[in-house]
C-alpha cells in the first residue's frame, strides 16, 4: 500500500528487529514489548516524542511504532522530526494509535507513516499486521 | 292352547271360505261396468271386515281424491279431495305395504289426528299399484274398534283384494285410454285434409283415405296402382316412390316435398313415409301427404320479404340492426359493422355492443335495450357521443323500436343509428363562436330577446336570464329610440340593417354605443342581431371634439365622466386665474371642499407638506406644459397623504394657454405599501444574518460533537487496549503457565472485552451517523471476494452450533463494484451474525444475486423467527425480538439499527420476512454503481 522502497530494508528475521516503541502509556508499552521480544526482538522504549528522538540520537531501530496522543510531543511531530533528519528520515514509522476514527488511517499513510494499526489491537495478529506494513510476507 | 288354537283354525277355515265366495261373486261380475264392479267389492269388503267405512283412493301430488266408496253415513263421497297430510291414507302410502289398527284409542289421536276427525276406532289400508307405480290406496275403517287384532287370514284376504283392485283398475285404465286413442284417431283421419295411403313393396295400395277435395278427381276411377296416382305431379312422383323405397329398405320415416294437383290446382305435399312393421319386417308403408301449399307461398312471401328487407338496409347509408333479447346482433348492416370498426357485416352477428364498446357503453345499450323490450316503447332520436375507434369523437343519434315475432311477443329491438358527427362539430362550432365571441350576437322575436351570448353580460352587466325578461329596446337610450324603431319598416320586408349605432343603459347606469347589424329571419320570425361595443371609440371621438372642436360644449359630459373616477379632476383658466371646474373627489383625496379652489386657485400649494413644497411650487412656476409629480399634503385631520399630479396645458389656436388640466389622485395606499416592503425587506435581512449566526453556531456544535466523538473513541479504546492485550499475553503464555479455570476465565474477559469494543464501535457509528458525519468511501472492491470473507469467518461459529452454512451465487456478481467494502462488509455481518445467533440448528444460507436493483445479498436462517409486530421495530436501537429486559441472545441490539442507517446512506433497502420457529429472511439491496473499466480490472 506504501512506497517503502526508499525506507531502510528490515530483515524478515524477528530476532534481528530492533524496534523502538513510543508510547505514553507503560501499559501498552508492557504489553506490545512483550509480544516483541517473545518473537526474539530488541525492544527500545520512550514515553513521548521528545524522548523517542533523544534514543535515536545513539540507535537506529529497524522501525518504530508510534503512538500519536501523547505529551511534551505528540507522534505527529516526532515523525516530522525525524523525516527531516537524514539520520533517521528512512526509518519505517507504524502508527499505532487509539485514533482510528473514519478517515484517520488515510491520513497517517499521507503524513507519511508507513502502516496504521489501531488500539485496541489483537495480539495474535499484531506481528502480522507490523509485517504487512513494512512490506514483509505475514508468515 | 291347543283346544282354543283348535277352534280358532275351523273358525278361520269358514270365515275364509265365506270370504273367497264374496270376492268370487265381485269376480264374476267382469263384464259389468267398473265402477259396478268396484262398489260391489266394497260393499262385500265392508261386511266381511265388519267396517263400515270403505274407499278406494287415488293419489295426484299432495292431496288424494276418493275413486269408490261405501259410507253409511255418506260421510265419504266419490269425487271428494283431501289433502295427503297426515291422513290414514298417506300413512299407508308412506308404509308401502299393509298398514292396519285394530283398536286405535283415544290417546293415539294426537299422532294420527286424521282418525281422530272421524273419530276411527279401527283402520286397515293398503297402497294399490298400477303399471308398477303408485296410483292410491284400498281402505276400510270404522268408529268401532275392530273384534280382534287383524290377523294373518285377515291380512292375506285384504292384500287379495287389493290385488285384484290394481289389476281391473289397469284394465280399466288401459281401456279407456285405447278408447280415447282410437276416437282421437278416428276424428283425425275423418277431419284429415291429408292424403294416407298404404301401399306393399309392389306400390300396391293397401289402403287409400282422402279428402273430398281429391276424392272428387278420382271418384269415377278405381285406382289400385301407384301410377294411378294422378293427384301427384307425373314430375314428382318418382320422389314419392323414392319414399317408398327407402322406408321399406331402412325401416325409417321418410320425408319429401313433392308437387300435385287438386281443384285448386298447383299444390305442394309434404310426403311423409312410415314403415308399417310386422315384428321387424317392414311390411307395409303409409304415406301421408299434407298440403303445405299455404305454407309454401307464405315461405315464399316471407323470403320476398326477407329480400326487400335486406336489401332496403343494406342500402341504408345508416346503420340498421337487430338485436334479440340477449342484446346480441341476429341482423346488422355494413355501416353497422363500420360503427363497430368491423369490415365485414358476419363479424358482428352473434356479437354484442360488449365485444367492441367500452364497458359503460355497452351496458347502457344493454340497459336501455331491455328497457324498450320491456315498456314497448320506443326509445327514439338519442344523441350519443361515443369515444372514439379511431382517433376522432362521434355522435350518433339513435332510435330503438320493440322488435315482434308472429305471435306478437318481443322477442328484441331493432335500432337505426345515424353518423351525426359532421353535424354535431358545426353545432358545436357555431356554439363555441357564439360563446366566446367579443361582439354581441342574439336574436329576438320583436318583442323579447330570444337568444343571447355572454358577450351581452359583459357588455351590459346584466345576466341574461335578466334581459330576457325585458322588452326588446327596454334599454335603447330614449333619444336614439325613435331613430331604432324606425328599423322595424325595412326589417319587416326583410331588409337587413347594417352599421346602425344607438346607446343601451347598462345596469350601472352608464351608456353603451353599440354599432348593430340587423339580419331579419322571416321564415324563423326573428331578427339576428350583431352588436359591437364602440363606446370607448365614441369616447375617444368626444374628446377630439373637446380639443379641436366645441370644447366648452363638451363640458358636461367631461364633467359626468370626472365625477365618476376616484381621481380628482380640475381645469384652470390661466388667462383669468381661475379655476373652472374641481371634482367632487378632490374633498375626499385632500380633506378640503371644492370651494376651497374655486375661492382661490393657489390656495392648494399651502397644503403641500413643508418637505415638498418648495420642489413643487418651483415646477408650478416654471412654464413647461408637462406635470408630473408626487409629493405629500398635509390634510385638516392631520393625516399626511401621498399623491401623484399630472397637468396637461390645452393652447388655442393662436398657440396661447388655454385651459390648465389636472388629475390629483391619491396614492397614500401605495406608498403604504412601498413602506411596508422596504421594512420587510430589512427584517428578512436581520432574519438572515440571524440565521447566519445560527447556522456557524450550528456548524461548530457539530463540529464539537465530532471532536468530541473522536476524543471519546480515543479514550474508551486506550484502557481496552490494556485489558485486551494483558489477557491475550497471559492466555499466550507469555506470563507464565496457567491453568485450565485461569484459561477459561481468560477467555470470558476477552470476550467480554470484544463486547465492549463492539458496543463502544456501535454506539460511535450510530452517532456519527445522527450527526450526519458519516461519510462512505467510493472505492472499487471485488463483492464475491467480500462475501467469501465473511463466509469463510462465520463458517467456524455456524459449525460450533452444528448449522449448515453456504454461500451461493457470488460467480454472478460483477468483478468490481464502487462503494465502501468496509461498510458494507459490517452490514452483511450483521445480518449473518444474527442470522447465526438467532439459529439453534438446521441452515444458514447466503445468497446473491445481481440485477436492476444492483446488488442483492439474501440471508435465509431457520431459526426462532421474528413475529410480525417485531418486523418493523428490530430496526429500532436497543431492541431484540424478545423484547424483554433480558437478552438472552446477548448483543446491544444497536446492530441492525446502524445495518438500516448505513443502508439508507447507500440509497439501498432491507427487507425482513418471517415466520416464528420458521425462520427469517433478510434481502439487502444495495445499488452500488459499477465501474466503467470493469471488464479490465481483475478481481
Amino acid at each position: 500500500m506504501t512506497d517503502i522502497s526508499y525506507r531502510q530494508p528490515v530483515s524478515a528475521n524477528a530476532t534481528e528487529w530492533t524496534v523502538l516503541i513510543v508510547d505514553d502509556k507503560p501499559d501498552n508499552i508492557n504489553i506490545v514489548r512483550t509480544a516483541l521480544r517473545f518473537q526474539g526482538a530488541t525492544v527500545l522504549t520512550a514515553a513521548h516524542g521528545q524522548e523517542g528522538l533523544e534514543i535515536l540520537e545513539n540507535n537506529k531501530p529497524s522501525f518504530i511504532l508510534l503512538d500519536i496522543a501523547m505529551p511534551v510531543m505528540d507522534g505527529w511531530r516526532m515523525l516530522q522530526h525525524l523525516r527531516s533528519n537524514p539520520a533517521t528520515s528512512d526509518i519505517p514509522v507504524i502508527a499505532l494509535t487509539a485514533h482510528v476514527m473514519e478517515g484517520d488511517r488515510d491520513d497517517f499513510i499521507k503524513a507519511g507513516f508507513d502502516g496504521h494499526i489501531g488500539k485496541p489491537f489483537d495480539l495474535f495478529t499484531l506481528i502480522p499486521h507490523i509485517r504487512e506494513s513494512l512490506g514483509l510476507p505475514r508468515r | 292352547m291347543t283346544v282354543s288354537a283348535g277352534i280358532q283354525s275351523s273358525m278361520d277355515e269358514s270365515r275364509t271360505l265365506q270370504r273367497l265366495h264374496a270376492l268370487y261373486r265381485v269376480t264374476a261380475m267382469a263384464d259389468r261396468p267398473y265402477a259396478e264392479q268396484f262398489q260391489s267389492l266394497l260393499q262385500a269388503g265392508s261386511e266381511l271386515l265388519g267396517m263400515e267405512l270403505g274407499f278406494i283412493s287415488h293419489i295426484q301430488g299432495q292431496a288424494y281424491t276418493v275413486l269408490y266408496a261405501v259410507s253409511p253415513t255418506n260421510i265419504v263421497r266419490p269425487g271428494q279431495q283431501f289433502e295427503l297430510g297426515q291422513t290414514l291414507c298417506d300413512a299407508t302410502l308412506r308404509q308401502g305395504d299393509l298398514l292396519h289398527y285394530a283398536d286405535i284409542r283415544p290417546e293415539d289421536y294426537l299422532r294420527l289426528p286424521a282418525a281422530r276427525e272421524l273419530k276411527l276406532r279401527a283402520y286397515i289400508g293398503v297402497p294399490i299399484m298400477v303399471d308398477g307405480k303408485s296410483f292410491g290406496t284400498l281402505n276400510f275403517s270404522s268408529t268401532q274398534p275392530h273384534l280382534t287384532p287383524f290377523d294373518e287370514a285377515d291380512q292375506d284376504f285384504f292384500r287379495l283384494i287389493a290385488s285384484w283392485v290394481s289389476a281391473t283398475l289397469e284394465r280399466q285404465i288401459k281401456d279407456e285410454a285405447l278408447r280415447a286413442s282410437e276416437a282421437r284417431w278416428r276424428s283425425l283421419i275423418t277431419n284429415s285434409t291429408d292424403i294416407i295411403i298404404r301401399v306393399d313393396k309392389n306400390y300396391h295400395f293397401l289402403e287409400l283415405h282422402a279428402p273430398p277435395a281429391i276424392a272428387q278427381i278420382f271418384e269415377h276411377v278405381d285406382i289400385t296402382e301407384f301410377s294411378d296416382l294422378d293427384f301427384v305431379l307425373d314430375d314428382d312422383k318418382h320422389i314419392v316412390k323414392q319414399a317408398i323405397d327407402t322406408s321399406f329398405r331402412t325401416g325409417q320415416p321418410q320425408y319429401y316435398e313433392c308437387r300435385g294437383i287438386d281443384l285448386r290446382g298447383f299444390v305442394w305435399y309434404l310426403c311423409r313415409a312410415m314403415p308399417i312393421f310386422d315384428g321387424d319386417t317392414v311390411v307395409s308403408v303409409q304415406i301421408v301427404l299434407s298440403d303445405i301449399t299455404g305454407r309454401k307461398e307464405a315461405e315464399a312471401a316471407l323470403e320476398r320479404e326477407r329480400n326487400l328487407l335486406r336489401a332496403l338496409i343494406s342500402a341504408s347509408p345508416d346503420a340498421v340492426y337487430i338485436k334479440d333479447r340477449q342484446s346480441q346482433f341476429t341482423l346488422a348492416n355494413v355501416p353497422l359493422a363500420l360503427i363497430l370498426g368491423q369490415k365485414q357485416v358476419e363479424e358482428v352477428l352473434g356479437k354484442s355492443d360488449a365485444d367492441y364498446q367500452p364497458a359503460h357503453l355497452a351496458a347502457q345499450f344493454r340497459e336501455e335495450e331491455q328497457r324498450v323490450m320491456e315498456t314497448g316503447i320506443p326509445m327514439l332520436d338519442r344523441e350519443e357521443y361515443n369515444p372514439p375507434w379511431d382517433g376522432k369523437p362521434r355522435w350518433f343519434s339513435t332510435t330503438k323500436a320493440p322488435f315482434y315475432d308472429d305471435q306478437g311477443q318481443i322477442i328484441g329491438v331493432v335500432g337505426i343509428t345515424r353518423d351525426i358527427t359532421a353535424r354535431k362539430l358545426t353545432e358545436s362550432e357555431n356554439t363555441r363562436l357564439f360563446e366566446t365571441s367579443l361582439d354581441l350576437l342574439g336574436s329576438t322575436n320583436g318583442s323579447h330577446y330570444v337568444r343571447l351570448n355572454p358577450a351581452w353580460e359583459r357588455t351590459l352587466g346584466y345576466t341574461r336570464d335578466e334581459l330576457y325578461q325585458m322588452p326588446y329596446l327596454g334599454l335603447v337610450h330614449p333619444d336614439d329610440l325613435e331613430r331604432t324603431l324606425a328599423n322595424s319598416i325595412p326589417l319587416a320586408s326583410g331588409t337587413p340593417i347594417m352599421g346602425f349605432r344607438n346607446r343601451l343603459q347598462a345596469k350601472d347606469g352608464s351608456w353603451r354605443w353599440i354599432d348593430w347589424d340587423v339580419v331579419p329571419d322571416l321564415q324563423m320570425g326573428l331578427i339576428h342581431l350583431t352588436g359591437r361595443d364602440v363606446t370607448s371609440d365614441k369616447l375617444l371621438e368626444d374628446q377630439f371634439d373637446i380639443q379641436h372642436k366645441a370644447l366648452l360644449e363638451s363640458e358636461s359630459r367631461f364633467r359626468q365622466m370626472a365625477e365618476t373616477i376616484e381621481d380628482c379632476f380640475w381645469m384652470y383658466d390661466p388667462l383669468a386665474d381661475e379655476m373652472i371646474y374641481v371634482s367632487p373627489s378632490y374633498e375626499r383625496i385632500t380633506g378640503h371642499p371644492v370651494s376651497f379652489l374655486y375661492d382661490n386657485p393657489n390656495a392648494h400649494i399651502e397644503l403641500i407638506a413643508p418637505e415638498d413644497r418648495e420642489r413643487i411650487s418651483r415646477l408650478w412656476s416654471t412654464p413647461t406644459s408637462v406635470f408630473d409629480e408626487r409629493y405629500r399634503i398635509l390634510r385638516p385631520d392631520g393625516i399626511m397623504a401621498w399623491v401623484w399630479e399630472s397637468t396637461y396645458v390645452a393652447c388655442n389656436d393662436e398657440g396661447a394657454p388655454y385651459r390648465v388640466i389636472g388629475i390629483l389622485r391619491d396614492i397614500t395606499p401605495d406608498k403604504l405599501i412601498e413602506q411596508r416592503i422596504h421594512e420587510q425587506n430589512e427584517m428578512l435581512q436581520a432574519t438572515n444574518h440571524d440565521l447566519e449566526i445560527a447556522r456557524s453556531q450550528a456548524e461548530e456544535a457539530s463540529r464539537l460533537k465530532s471532536r468530541f466523538l473522536a476524543t471519546m473513541s480515543h479514550e474508551l479504546r486506550t484502557p481496552l487496549n490494556a485489558i485486551i492485550g494483558y489477557t491475550q499475553l497471559q492466555q499466550a503464555g507469555m506470563a507464565g503457565p496457567i491453568s485450565s479455570l485461569q484459561e477459561e476465565y481468560l477467555n470470558r474477559t476477552l470476550v467480554n472485552a470484544e463486547d465492549l469494543l463492539r458496543l463502544i464501535n456501535e454506539v460511535l457509528d450510530l452517532s456519527k451517523i445522527e450527526a450526519g458525519r458519516m461519510e462512505l468511501a467510493r472505492k472499487p472492491f471485488s463483492p464475491a471476494q467480500l462475501l467469501q470473507e465473511i463466509t469463510s469467518q462465520h463458517q467456524v461459529l455456524a459449525e460450533a452450533k452444528r448449522l449448515t452454512f453456504s454461500l451461493t451465487g457470488p460467480e454472478a456478481l460483477p468483478p468490481w463494484v464502487i462503494g465502501d467494502a468496509g461498510r458494507v462488509k459490517q452490514i452483511i455481518v450483521n445480518v449473518v451474525a444474527n442470522a447465526i445467533k438467532f439459529t439453534e440448528q438446521g441452515t444458514v444460507h447466503l445468497q446473491t444475486l445481481w440485477d436492476a436493483d444492483g446488488w442483492q445479498v439474501i440471508v435465509q436462517d431457520s431459526g426462532i423467527g421474528i413475529p410480525p409486530e417485531m418486523q418493523q421495530t428490530i430496526f429500532d436501537e436497543f431492541r431484540q425480538v424478545d423484547g424483554g429486559l433480558t437478552r438472552p441472545y446477548g448483543g446491544s441490539g444497536l446492530g441492525l439499527s446502524i445495518v438500516k442507517k448505513l443502508i439508507r446512506l447507500m440509497n439501498g433497502s432491507i427487507q425482513v420476512s418471517s415466520a416464528v420457529g420458521q425462520g427469517s429472511t433478510f434481502t439487502l439491496s444495495l445499488p452500488l454503481p459499477v465501474p466503467q473499466e470493469s471488464l479490465s480490472l481483475n478481481p
